[in-house]
C-alpha cells in the first residue's frame, strides 16, 4: 500500500482525506473540489517559463498580489526555478549601478554647510546594492532550501515543502521589483543631476535619507512582500501540493 | 411582579434540582446521544438573547446548570494561536461571558474542542482534525475556568467524534483507532482499547449503563461493537451492515436498543439500522433507507419513536421496535451539506437542525407538523441544544448566538408555578392579602374569593 498525502481544506485546514469530491468540507462548508491542487489555474510562469511568462508574473504580482497566491499551483519544480531566476535577475539588476559608475564615472553629492565649507560626498548606493544582493541572495537560497528540506517535512500544512518553494518563488518577485525600483530611482538622479547640490544648510541626515531612498524602497517592497505572503498563507492555506509523494 | 419573581425563583430552583438529568452535557445531548430531554423547549421562536463571542465556525455548545460552554473560533490554526479558539462559559439566562479559557497550543495542534461537561468539570482539548492531531485533555473547573488537570496522554478525538461520560463522570474518548476511558479526577488513562472505524473524525461512542457502543469496520461494511465500560473489553459485535464508509456515531435507546445510520452517499446501502442488544449478541430489529450526512446525531422520542431522515430528505418518526413509519414531514429538511442534530423535549416537540451552510433549525410537533423554523448561516454543529430550563440554544457564525425560551404556562392558582397548588401558593396568597398581586377572580384585590379559588384548586 502506497503512502498517502493528507488532503486538507484550503480554507480551514480540515483533513478531507477519504471524503467525496462532491461533498463540502465538514468544518467550514467549502466545496471539497475547491481544495484540489489541480483546481488552481497556475500563474503565468507556470504556463510559460520564458521571459514573457516572467514579465506577466511580475505584472500579476503588482496588479493582483492576493490573486497570485490563489492562482499558483503548489509544486516545487517550477516555483524553485522562479526563485532562482528572480534572485539571479535581482543580482544582475543590482550590479547595474556599480557597472555604470565603473564605466561612466562617479557622480558625487555636494553639500555646503553654513561655514562655507563644501563637502563632496560619494553616493554609496551602488556599493550597498551590490553587497546587499551578493549577500542576501545566497543566504535566501540556502535558507529556503534548508526550510524546504529539513523544516517543512516535519511541520503540518500550510508549511509543506512545495508550499515553501511556492511562497519563496512568489516572494522573490518582490526582490526583482525592489531592485529595479531602487536602480531606477538611482539612475534617475544620476542621469539628471550630474553633481547634485544639496540645499544650503542641509544636514547630513538629509543626505543619508536622500541616498538611502532607493534602498528604502527596495527594503519596503521586500517587507510588503513578507506581509503579503503571510496574509496569503493565512487565507489560502496553500495546503495541497501537486508534487509527487516522496 | 410577585408572580414573575416567584416564577423566576422557582425556575432557578427547578433547574438546580434537575441538573443531573437534563443538562446537555455533550454532543448528542446525553450519554446515549439521542437528543432526548425532559425540558420543555420554546413554543415559539422567542429570542431571549441573540449575540455572543464571534466565531468562524458554529461549534456545539454544552450546558450544565446555568452555564453554557462553547468554543468560539476567530482564526484557523496555526493563525492567531493560542487565542484562535477560546473556550467561553456564558450565562444561560443572559448570554453574558462568565469566563474564557485559552487552551495551550503546541505546534501542530488543532482548533480547541469542548468535549463535554459533567459534574462541574469541563473537558477541552486541541486534538482532532480527522484524528490526525493528538493533544492533551484539559479538565477545567466549570465555575472558574481554572485548570484542574491536564492529561499526560494525548488524545486525537475531535469535535465530530463527541465524548460520553460514565455514571461516575469519567469521559470516554474515541478515535478511529482506539477508545479510551480517562479518570475524571486525574486524567489518567484507565483503559485503552484498539478499534477500527471507517472514517477518522466521526467515530464517537454512545453509552448506556455499562455498555459502550461503537461502530467498526468489518468485512464489506460496518458493525456495531459492544464494549464494557469498566474494562474496555470488546464483548461482541453485530452482523455486518454492508457499505464502504460511514461517518456517524451509534445512538442507544431504552431496553438495549441501538441505532446506527450507516450512510455515505450511496442509496443502495444507506440505511438506518436498529439492533437489539440481548446482553450477549446483537439481533436485527429493522432497517430503513436513510440519509445521514457526516457527523450526524439523530434522536429518539419519549413514546418509542426514532427521529431520522429518510432517503427522500424528509424527517421521519419511526417505531423504535418495528421500524414502522409513524410520521413524515411534508417537505424536505436537508441542506447541501447535511449534518443532523436533534433535540426532543418533554412535550415531544422535535427540534431539528440540518447543519447546513446555510442551515435551518426546525421545530416540529410530535406528528412532524412544522411549528416554526429559523435560518442560521453556516449552522454546522451549532444546534439545536436544549438546556434544562427549556432554553433552546443555537450557535451560529459571527456573533450570532441565540437563546430561545418560552415562559412555561401555569395554572391560575399555582402562584409559584411549580406545577401544583399547595402550601407555598397559600403562603403567597396570604402574603398578598389586600393587594392585587394574587388576585385570582379578577376583582382587583386578593381576598376571600381568591382564597376559595385556591383551595378549590388544591393539589
Amino acid at each position: 500500500m502506497g503512502m498517502t498525502r493528507p488532503f486538507r481544506c484550503e480554507r480551514c485546514g480540515y483533513d478531507l482525506s477519504g471524503v467525496s469530491e462532491a461533498a463540502l468540507c465538514q468544518e467550514c462548508g467549502t466545496p471539497v473540489e475547491d481544495s484540489r491542487p489541480e483546481r488552481r489555474p497556475g500563474i503565468p510562469w507556470q504556463h510559460s517559463g520564458t521571459p514573457l511568462g516572467l514579465l506577466a508574473t511580475v505584472r500579476m504580482y503588482i496588479t493582483t498580489p492576493i490573486g497570485i497566491y490563489r492562482a499558483v499551483r503548489i509544486e516545487s519544480r517550477s516555483m524553485g526555478r522562479l526563485l532562482v531566476v528572480n534572485l539571479g535577475l535581482s543580482l544582475f539588476i543590482g550590479l547595474v549601478p556599480s557597472a555604470v559608475v565603473a564605466i561612466v564615472g562617479r557622480r558625487d553629492l555636494i553639500t555646503t554647510v553654513t561655514s562655507g565649507v563644501t563637502h563632496r560626498l560619494a553616493d554609496p548606493l551602488p556599493a550597498v546594492l551590490f553587497v546587499l544582493n551578493s549577500l542576501v541572495i545566497p543566504i535566501a537560497l540556502v535558507t529556503v532550501w534548508v526550510i524546504a528540506r529539513f523544516v517543512a517535512p516535519r511541520q503540518k500544512p500550510p508549511l509543506a515543502r512545495a508550499v515553501t518553494w511556492c511562497s519563496a518563488g512568489i516572494s522573490s518577485t518582490a526582490a526583482v521589483i525592489g531592485t529595479t525600483a531602487a536602480v531606477l530611482l538611482w539612475s534617475l538622479r544620476y542621469a539628471t543631476i550630474p553633481e547634485e547640490t544639496l540645499p544650503l544648510g542641509a544636514s547630513t541626515g538629509y543626505y543619508h535619507l536622500m541616498t538611502a531612498a532607493p534602498l528604502l524602497a527596495y527594503l519596503g517592497i521586500l517587507c510588503a512582500s513578507g506581509v503579503l505572503d503571510a496574509y496569503a498563507n493565512r487565507h489560502n492555506r496553500l495546503a495541497n501540493s501537486l508534487d509527487p509523494i516522496p | 411582579m410577585l408572580r414573575r419573581t416567584v416564577l423566576t425563583v422557582s425556575c432557578v430552583l427547578l433547574a438546580t434540582a434537575s441538573t443531573a438529568t437534563a443538562d446537555w452535557s455533550n454532543l448528542g445531548g446525553n450519554q446515549c446521544r439521542n437528543g432526548l430531554s425532559d425540558a420543555i423547549g420554546p413554543a415559539t421562536p422567542e429570542l431571549v438573547w441573540g449575540t455572543g463571542p464571534s466565531s468562524l465556525i458554529a461549534w456545539s455548545p454544552c450546558v450544565e446548570g446555568n452555564r453554557i460552554f462553547v468554543v468560539r473560533q476567530t482564526a484557523f490554526a496555526p493563525s492567531g494561536v493560542p487565542n484562535d479558539s477560546k473556550v467561553y462559559a456564558l450565562n444561560l439566562t443572559t448570554g453574558a461571558t462568565l469566563w474564557s479559557f485559552v487552551c495551550p497550543y503546541a505546534p501542530g495542534d488543532w482548533t480547541t474542542n469542548v468535549y463535554g461537561v459533567n459534574n462541574g468539570r469541563v473537558f477541552v482539548g486541541r486534538g482532532g482534525n480527522g484524528s490526525s492531531v493528538s493533544a492533551p485533555v484539559f479538565c477545567l473547573d466549570a465555575a472558574t475556568g481554572g485548570i484542574l488537570w491536564s492529561s499526560t496522554e494525548e488524545v486525537a478525538t475531535g469535535s465530530y467524534d463527541g465524548v460520553v461520560f460514565t455514571d461516575e463522570g469519567d469521559p470516554i474518548f474515541a478515535t478511529h483507532l482506539y477508545i479510551r476511558r480517562l479518570n475524571r479526577l486525574t486524567g489518567e488513562t484507565m483503559w485503552n482499547t484498539v478499534r477500527n472505524c471507517s472514517v477518522s473524525g466521526d467515530c464517537g461512542p454512545a453509552l448506556s449503563g455499562n455498555s459502550i457502543y461503537i461502530d467498526e469496520v468489518g468485512p464489506g461494511g460496518q458493525k456495531i461493537t459492544h464494549v464494557n465500560a469498566t474494562t474496555g473489553a470488546k464483548l461482541y459485535s453485530s452482523p455486518i451492515m454492508p457499505g464502504f464508509t460511514s461517518q456517524n456515531t451509534p445512538m442507544c435507546g431504552p431496553d438495549g436498543r441501538v441505532f446506527y445510520a450507516r450512510t455515505q452517499t450511496n442509496p443502495s446501502v444507506d440505511f438506518m439500522y436498529a439492533w437489539q442488544d440481548t446482553g450477549s449478541a446483537f439481533t436485527p430489529l429493522w432497517s430503513a433507507p436513510a440519509i445521514g450526512g457526516a457527523g450526524s446525531n439523530h434522536g429518539l422520542t419519549h413514546d418509542g419513536g426514532i427521529v431520522m431522515v429518510g432517503l427522500n430528505g424528509k424527517l421521519q418518526v419511526r417505531d423504535q421496535v418495528t421500524g414502522a413509519l409513524r410520521h413524515e414531514t411534508r417537505s424536505t429538511v436537508t441542506a447541501s451539506i447535511n449534518q443532523s442534530h436533534v433535540a426532543v423535549d418533554g412535550n415531544g416537540t422535535i427540534f431539528y437542525g440540518n447543519g447546513g451552510f446555510p442551515g435551518t433549525i426546525f421545530s416540529f410537533s410530535p406528528d412532524l407538523t412544522v411549528r416554526w423554523s429559523i435560518a442560521v448561516n453556516n449552522l454546522n454543529q451549532g444546534g439545536p441544544v436544549l438546556a434544562d430550563n427549556g432554553t433552546l440554544l443555537v450557535a451560529g457564525t459571527g456573533t450570532d448566538f441565540r437563546a430561545y425560551r418560552t415562559e412555561p404556562p401555569c395554572a391560575d392558582a399555582d402562584l409559584d408555578c411549580d406545577g401544583s397548588v399547595g402550601p407555598a401558593d397559600l403562603a403567597l396568597l396570604l402574603g398578598a392579602w389586600g393587594s392585587s398581586d394574587a388576585d385570582l377572580d379578577g376583582d382587583g384585590l386578593t381576598g376571600s374569593a381568591d382564597l376559595a379559588i385556591l383551595l378549590g384548586s388544591w393539589g
